[in-house]
């Protein structure tokens, strides 16, 4: 008995000791883990407010999950290795899912997807490698930053994928991507002017704050009546924008309900707050952020410089501006300039370049197919684009205190250039106030006041370093994209070009020529030449080469009747040189 | 005979018992059907049919071989604990013949589930498609890439040709008193090999490589050949594309003229991108009437810099989809009967916690046990030595179960696993390694001690 109650007794003694030891260690706790932040030993925080199955996953692995984590990563670099990339995106999500709040991790999987994994898709299979690239951008936009908010890292990766992926020439299939992205964004844009955006930004956010209006209430009542894909809230308005687009998808009551209500104000609410809503939970797009980039980054007017109009939401440089401009809202901490700062920065900044410089998308419709899609610069973003360079060189020498010679050796060209392509494009007013500009901020360069001698002094210095070849090369380049303007009903600068192409026949005949050896051919059988490239040039659709003949019959019939006799002289020139070959 | 079958039967009845067979069971019903819907892979049919395979062979393989330890060590080492083992050794059957009856029972019970789970496997396998409803295009490219059962063949490096160039380098730098001081002489070699492999490999501006392969032989004409490669590059172009051009078919007509030639050449120019795997799809024609099929290719000057051709192989398709599965289960099956051998054997002479541990950390080892022996490739001097008469023979017994033993790359990537290889799998594994295991087990059971006398 007694050596029971001894045991018993050793067990008790234990028992408390042991108690008394955990509870002496968890009052440690609140200084080890305060610790830990403080030596920035921590990279996970804990998940507040998360979804159960991801706050099971992240916490019911415990110390297993780094461990978890490892075989994940190596399993996706082994499959890389191997090119294989059917488990990229599922591996890709797990490991995001087990390390949410590491930005890097994101970072990583989204840039694999829309650069490594979609290069490895052969270009002849445009819509897979697209489907990579949004697998991309998707997954930074929709679930990295959800648990990311203030990472800069992550919505600078965001714009670089639309400004360099999707923007820029790299990858072969570049044409694709950005006609992908303007068809997805143009349904939603409405008529695209600012009154339009406005009632985005103030379209409300859910069906129950728009079923307040009783008519609209009504319309949606009877939507859900005619079909039932309408019956569910969540997916009503996925289904009307579908329905909108392809009606044959859905019973014939819902499209004569929308018949019904055409034109009527409860349609048009429903209508904007559809698109709306669409923005913001699929694109994950502000739409006030939208106004407000639209306020200070859109295009100009030509009477009011001060007055800009939205920007093109269909090209993916407008995105990047959007995806960098709140990284630096969300993300930036006031009184630093950190280097991921500038570098999102500056894509805000180029992204307005390339906005000038290719900004214009010109989708042209074909009959069976996809529409083609043609870039070409947008003018009306120039005083936008000037206006931040400048601001660029301000900032520049205030907070770095740096020297602005090589800012502002770009910012010149950028004027010098600007004159040329308004010149071109038939604005002389407004070539002639760039001009202005550029001779008040680089006086030093003694830049002529005239216009006309400006654009004729770098016209012929650009000819002096050229043969008559590389003139006439010149000649051919302005006049077959006037026909391409022409064709697109872009007569302005349709007619400006073709004033280019004659200003440099002009000039090199005059200045450069010496004599009939090497003078250039007449200018209208260079201007049928022209014709004749455009209609032998595989990159532009058929359709688009019928309808440039059919304007100029109609339109232009004098135009016509020159091509006609052109084509006769040339048609002899080459039969007299065919004969003076075979002579020989 | 009867002895060996009544100790199997015992053994069965045993492990049906065990809680951790029947967590298995229910783990793998369970979680087989949930993957063959969760698992979404890349988006395409063909994307989730891999990412089901990959993840549903491996779940299924993962838990018998961890089922088939457990049962192996736990049954003959709780009957010795026990004492349940005097009820048998007191019958007229021999010792060995308890050990066999023992591994036999592990066997069939193998059997039995990897044929049910195999089973369960292939036939979601075969109605995901069904279920997916996948555009066409989708549809048939899993049949072309997926449903198959393609061989392989790739050109062996010349290994004793590369060995003759990087000792004839060894001793120009030798002679010349060049070699570094601060390396072995085993790591210049070394180093210099893997430099006269690369060089063998490379293909310079302007230059040609072809590589040519025998006895190709399709089941029909109008079938298509797959060359399969990756670009590595001496210098990565800005957009990381290498343009190539590539000419598959009897490559030794160039010699005669164009007009002599009776089969025609596939060419075929492209751009691709670095370190990824590409196929190139060809077909079937180009094959010579001997099965000679040569691969060129062309590095032409836009490259700008010297293209490492890797990995080059010919693929066409040689069995079925269904075959080509079955010889898997039979690879899986082989690393069981391996297992079990094991965990029987180490539970005649440890404790069922013991032998547990161990079964599973060889287990575990045979997962990189060609990692392994590859790391220990480069151990020279004395320690290479050492190593060669010690370790060597301990890593040769491990079991292979990563690389070319892996059976779901044969199934994900539609890859051939050949009779050959099954074959020379099974001899190796079953026959050589898990018998001397199996024959260790036997002569440690029959000379231990079953029970002590007290006195």
């Amino acid at each position: 008995m007694s050596m029971r109650f001894r045991d018993n007794m050793i067990c008790v003694i234990c028992g408390l000791m042991a108690v008394a030891c955990l509870v002496a260690a968890s009052m440690r706790l609140d200084g080890i883990h305060q610790a830990r932040k403080d030596m920035n030993l921590v990279s996970n925080e804990p998940l507040e407010n998360a979804p159960p199955s991801l706050a099971f996953a992240t916490v019911a692995m415990g110390a297993f999950r780094g461990l978890v984590v490892d075989i994940l990563w190596m399993r996706a670099d082994k499959l890389k290795e191997d090119g294989q990339f059917f488990d990229a995106k599922q591996l890709a999500e797990w490991i995001t899912v087990l390390q949410p709040r590491f930005a890097a991790v994101w970072d990583f999987h989204g840039w694999n997807m829309a650069y490594n994994i979609s290069v490895a898709v052969p270009n002849t299979q445009p819509e897979e490698r697209w489907r990579w690239v949004r697998n991309g951008y998707e997954l930074i936009r929709d679930k990295g930053l959800e648990k990311n908010p203030h990472s800069i890292i992550l919505y600078r990766s965001l714009a670089w994928i639309f400004q360099h992926k999707i923007s820029g020439v790299a990858d072969d299939c570049h044409m694709y991507y950005k006609r992908e992205l303007a068809l997805a964004m143009r349904p939603l844009l409405g008529d695209k002017t600012k009154a339009e955006f406005a009632d985005l930004a103030a379209a409300p956010y859910t069906i129950r704050e728009l079923a307040a209006d009783p008519e609209v209430a009504k319309l949606i009542n009877e939507l859900k009546q005619s079909d039932p894909g309408f019956a569910d809230e969540g997916r009503m308005v996925r289904n009307y924008l579908s329905l909108r687009e392809n009606p044959a998808r859905f019973a014939p009551q819902a499209h004569e309900v929308i018949n019904r209500w055409r034109q009527t104000p409860a349609l048009r609410t429903f209508d904007v707050f559809a698109r709306a809503h669409q923005l913001r939970n699929v694109w994950k797009l502000d739409t006030d952020l939208m106004v407000r980039l639209n306020e200070r980054y859109g295009p100009t007017t030509p009477n009011d410089p001060n007055d800009h109009g939205p920007l093109n939401w269909e090209h993916p440089d407008v995105h990047a501006i959007y995806w960098a401009q709140k990284g630096l809202d969300m993300a930036s901490k006031p009184g630093t300039y950190s280097i991921d700062e500038k570098n999102t920065d500056r894509i805000i900044f180029h992204s307005l370049q390339n906005l000038y410089r290719t900004g214009r998308l010109i989708t042209y419709d074909l009959p069976d197919q996809g529409p083609a899609v043609f870039v070409r610069p947008d003018l009306a973003m120039f005083d936008t684009c000037n206006q931040e360079w400048i601001n660029r060189i301000e900032k520049y020498e205030e907070l770095e205190g740096g020297n602005p010679k090589a800012v502002r050796g770009g910012h010149r060209n950028l004027l010098i250039n600007a004159i040329l392509m308004f010149y071109q494009g038939g604005q002389q007013a407004k070539a002639a106030s760039i001009l202005a500009e550029l001779r008040r901020r680089y006086p030093e360069e003694n830049y002529t006041p005239s216009l006309v001698s400006f654009v004729r002094r770098r016209v012929a210095e650009e000819m002096d370093r050229v043969s008559g070849k590389d003139a006439t090369e010149l000649i051919l380049m302005s006049l077959r994209e006037a026909y391409f303007r022409f064709a697109v009903r872009d007569d302005n600068e349709a007619s400006g070009r073709e004033k280019w192409a004659r200003e440099i026949y002009d000039i090199y005949q005059t200045d450069m020529a010496d004599g009939a050896r090497t003078a250039l051919p007449q200018f209208d059988l260079i201007r049928y030449l022209a014709l004749r490239d455009f209609m032998e040039d595989p990159f532009y659709p058929d359709d688009l080469k019928v309808r440039l003949m059919g304007r100029i019959k109609l339109d232009r019939p004098d135009l016509f009747e020159k091509l006609i006799e052109q084509e006769d002289v040339f048609k002899r020139l080459v039969e007299q040189n065919q004969a003076q070959t075979s002579g020989s | 005979m009867h002895s060996v079958w009544a100790v199997a039967r015992n053994t069965i009845a045993q492990a049906l018992r065990m809680k951790v067979a029947a967590v298995v069971i229910i783990l793998l019903m369970v979680l087989l059907p949930m993957m063959s819907t969760i698992l979404v892979g890349d988006g395409t049919l063909q994307g989730k049919l891999q990412t089901f395979v990959s993840y549903g062979l491996s779940l299924m393989t993962m838990l018998l071989c961890i089922l088939t330890i457990a049962i192996s060590t736990y049954t003959l080492s709780n009957d010795l604990r026990r004492k349940h083992i005097f009820m048998i050794v007191t019958k007229p059957i021999s010792r060995f013949q308890i050990v066999l009856g023992k591994l036999c029972g592990v066997l069939i019970l193998d059997a039995v589930l990897l044929v049910i789970f195999a089973v369960v496997i292939y036939t979601l396998t075969m109605f995901i498609p069904r279920l997916a409803d996948a555009p066409e295009v989708q549809v048939k490219q899993a049949a072309d890439e997926f449903f198959t059962a393609r061989a392989a063949l790739a050109v062996p490096e010349d290994k004793t040709e590369i060995e003759q160039q990087a000792w004839e380098v060894y001793r120009k730098l030798r002679d010349s008193g060049q070699l570094p001081p601060e390396m072995t002489s085993d790591r210049v070699l070394s180093e210099l090999k893997g430099h006269q492999r690369m060089l063998s490999r490379s293909v310079p501006v302007n230059a040609r490589k072809v590589w040519e392969f025998q006895n190709v032989r399709v089941r029909d004409p109008h079938e298509k050949l797959f060359v399969r490669f990756k670009y590595e590059v001496a210098v990565t172009p800005i957009d990381d594309k290498i343009h190539g051009v590539w000419e598959v078919g009897d490559t030794r007509q160039f010699q005669a003229g164009v007009g002599a030639w009776k089969t025609p050449i596939a060419r075929v120019m492209r751009s691709d991108a670095t370190r990824t795997m590409i196929e190139i799809e060809i077909p079937a024609s180009v094959i010579a009437d001997d099965g000679f099929v040569g691969v060129a290719f062309y590095n032409p000057s836009l490259n700008e810099t010297t293209v490492i051709p890797e990995d080059v192989e010919l693929l066409y398709r040689a069995g079925t989809f269904t075959a080509n599965y079955l010889r898997v289960i039979m690879l899986i099956a082989l690393r069981l009967v391996f297992l079990a051998a094991l965990g029987v054997s180490a539970s005649t002479w440890l404790s069922f916690p013991v032998a547990f541990l161990a079964a599973v950390a060889v287990f575990l080892l045979g997962m990189i046990s060609g990692f392994i022996a590859e790391s220990f490739e480069y151990v020279g001097g004395i320690s290479g030595l050492l190593y060669d008469f010690t370790i060597k023979p301990l890593v040769w017994m491990l079991p292979r179960l990563d690389g070319d033993y892996n059976p779901t790359r044969f199934m994900v990537m539609g890859r051939l696993l050949s009779w050959g290889f099954l074959a020379q799998a099974c001899a190796i594994m079953v026959f050589v390694k898990a018998g001397i295991l199996t024959v260790f087990g036997i002569w440690v059971f029959s000379n231990r001690e079953i029970a002590k006398t007290v006195v």
